[in-house]
């Protein structure tokens, strides 16, 4: 595992590094990032840290890949909603949670945190 | 591809290299790693055909080097230590690459902006580091489908490193390249190659075809209450690579896991865990060799 200074793992770094840049439009919809190899030599870091990333990208529906070519971005339907997502989970915690006993529970979650 | 198959090299009596079986795919870069008389440099002239092999064969894409010598003009092999430098010009450089290469007087130049070197010149006239890079520079000109490198970092401080790894990358990728590149120092290559081959003496030590995987292996501090005699931790898999009073360091081949199973008996007072950095696992390798 390969940390840097502020303890956060290398291909965290690099995950959130990636959705920083999809986030500011860097990189379109369809739009193909830079290949592995090139990447890790860009950044000077271990080829097989880049995959990690990209594949934990993939995952998340934030990217998807094409055989031989490389990683896109997904098209922003497909890409997982945070805020649909959380509205959701409000709304079902809101039928058996009252106000008080929401914010004491995420107060608890804080505190774990 | 390259393919090499029951290859026997010998400098009169003496072999000097012997690989029963490897092949390296395109788009794919394989570090050659081994200490100076190894046969690394052997090996890469016996691929470019600058040498002939006693036994075996080296085939390029199905092609044999040996029958067909023509098949190596998308091959370029750049020694560790190209003499013609003695007093040569850039000029008469291209001259005599281009003979043999494509390669446009335009593109070079683009290079050699790219590693800051001069358009013309006597490279007996450059530094160690800009003579390497002008020989990079024309590497990259050439575009070759197949790059062979001996000691490709060899005078390069880490900018220059750094630029040529980042333009090789990219050619990889476009033309699907496959590079041998060839250093006694693994942490050199590391992050760079995909796969790696170690030497010595003429022989593979150890092959690693996906690349090295730092969880591979874990290099383990051990700390003892009671005065502790450490060769007791030795086995095939662990080697002890030092101890002193109640301390020891230990290389372990197997995952934190397995090495927590392993220590588990001795009891250790402090067990400390740290990844193997390539550069061990090459001496634990040669090591383990030794004992063979």
């Amino acid at each position: 595992m390969n940390f840097t200074s502020n303890g956060e793992p290398l291909f965290e770094q690099i995950v959130n590094k990636i959705r920083g840049y999809i986030d500011a439009g860097v990189y379109a919809p369809d739009e193909k990032l830079p290949s592995v190899r090139e990447f890790a030599a860009s950044m000077s870091v271990n080829p097989k840290t880049v995959v990690r990333a990209y594949e934990i990208l993939e995952q998340e529906g934030v990217l998807y890949s094409l055989q031989k070519k490389g990683y896109y971005v997904s098209p922003k339907q497909n890409r997982p909603n945070k805020l649909a997502e959380f509205k959701k989970m409000l709304e079902h915690f809101s039928k058996q949670l009252t106000k008080e006993e929401m914010l004491r529970a995420i107060e608890d979650m804080e505190a774990d945190t | 591809m390259i393919e090499i198959k029951h290859l026997k090299k010998y400098y009169d009596k003496t072999l000097a290299l012997t690989i029963d079986s490897l092949a390296i795919e395109n788009n794919h870069v394989l570090g050659l790693v081994g200490t100076n008389g190894s046969g690394k440099s052997t090996l890469l002239r016996l691929i470019a055909g600058v040498l002939t092999q006693e036994e075996g064969e080296i085939a390029l894409d199905g092609i044999s080097v040996k029958d067909h010598p023509e098949c190596k003009k998308d091959l370029l092999y750049i020694s560790d230590d190209p003499i013609d430098h003695v007093n040569t010009s850039i000029d008469s450089l291209f001259l005599f690459y281009s003979v043999f290469y494509g390669m446009t007087r335009e593109k070079l130049n683009a290079y050699l902006d790219y590693f800051s070197i001069p358009h013309s010149g006597n490279l007996s006239k450059f530094s160690k580091g800009m003579r390497r890079r002008t020989y990079l520079a024309i590497a990259l000109a050439v575009e070759p489908k197949i790059l062979l490198l001996d000691e490709a970092f060899d005078g390069l401080d880490p900018t220059g490193k750094k630029a040529f790894i980042l333009a090789l990358s990219e050619l990889i990728e476009r033309n699907d390249m496959t590079v041998i590149v060839a250093s006694h120092s693994i942490r050199e290559l590391e992050n760079l190659c995909d796969s790696y081959l170690m030497l010595q003496e003429g022989k593979v030590i150890t092959y690693a075809p996906e690349g090295l995987n730092g969880e591979d292996f874990t290099k383990i501090g051990v700390a003892f209450k009671d005065s502790f005699d450490f060769t007791k931790l030795s086995s095939p898999k662990a080697i002890l690579v030092s101890h002193i009073d109640k301390i020891g360091t230990l290389f372990f081949e197997g995952t934190k896991e397995e090495a927590e199973a392993y220590l588990a008996p001795f009891a250790p007072a402090v067990t400390e865990f740290t990844p193997l950095s390539a550069e061990e696992y090459f001496i634990l390798k040669t090591e383990e060799h030794k004992h063979d």
